[in-house]
């Protein structure tokens, strides 16, 4: 059986979406701020947001292949903390 | 501003919504009547996909003005209490509102004149209002 090189995976934020081919065995939490680098959010803000995945925020510790992340997944990228002063 | 004017500028802010993953990842349903300047957004739980809410937002002077967002009754379009997921309606009846950045009753009555939070469209458009109050909505249920 063949290993995946790539998982096709679309990360989508209020800033916009980004759609392309990512190794299965990055972290998370790298990903996501190579993510929010490539849409020029401010990465020192990446622990402000969570990686989620049908409403399930995700182990950031771990790879998308550890997750099981299917090919063509969409992950949101949300806020941790919710503002209601 | 002119109706015209005002129209262009919400559709712009509801197509870039609806056109985010994010409306397909969170289910959104989107409304427009044109004439009121008014979008309803039909909103479920991800993990309680039984529970749906609609949200009006009414964007009538924006940009000028941030768009009022309230919760309202699924046939009669009205605000009820009954309409409003749990832990979001902040204030009385007749000030109902959600105190989060983006919505007209955050920055014109509980956070008027905040400098902290002033009211900006392109800091804070419809997608990102939206995404607020759907995670108020599922966090508070």
């Amino acid at each position: 059986m063949s290993v995946a090189t790539k998982v096709h995976v679309t990360f989508s934020t209020t800033a916009g979406d980004l759609e392309d081919d990512f190794p299965p065995n990055q972290p998370l939490h790298a990903l996501k701020r190579e993510v929010m680098a490539r849409l020029k959010l401010d990465v020192s803000k990446a622990d402000e947001f969570v990686v989620v995945l049908q409403g399930n925020p995700l182990d950031e510790t771990k790879t998308l292949g550890e997750l099981n992340i299917p090919d063509n997944a969409v992950l949101t990228i949300e806020r941790r903390e919710l503002i209601k002063i | 501003m002119d109706a015209e004017t005002v129209l262009a500028k919400m559709m712009k802010q509801v197509d870039a919504a609806r056109q985010s993953g994010m409306a397909g990842e969170y289910g959104w349903r989107f409304e427009v009547d044109a004439e009121r300047h008014t979008v309803f957004v039909t909103m479920r739980d991800r993990r309680r996909p039984d529970r749906s809410y609609v949200l009006r937002t009414v964007f009538d002077d924006f940009p000028a003005r941030a768009p009022s967002y309230v919760f309202v009754d699924v046939q009669a379009r009205e605000s009820t209490p009954g309409a409003w997921p749990p832990n979001v309606k902040h204030g009385d009846e007749a000030l109902a509102g959600i105190c989060t950045p983006g919505t007209r009753e955050f920055h014109e009555k509980w956070h008027l004149n905040d400098a902290t939070w002033p009211w900006n469209p392109d800091r804070l458009p419809f997608l990102d209002t939206l995404q607020r109050i759907h995670q108020l909505m599922e966090r508070g249920a």
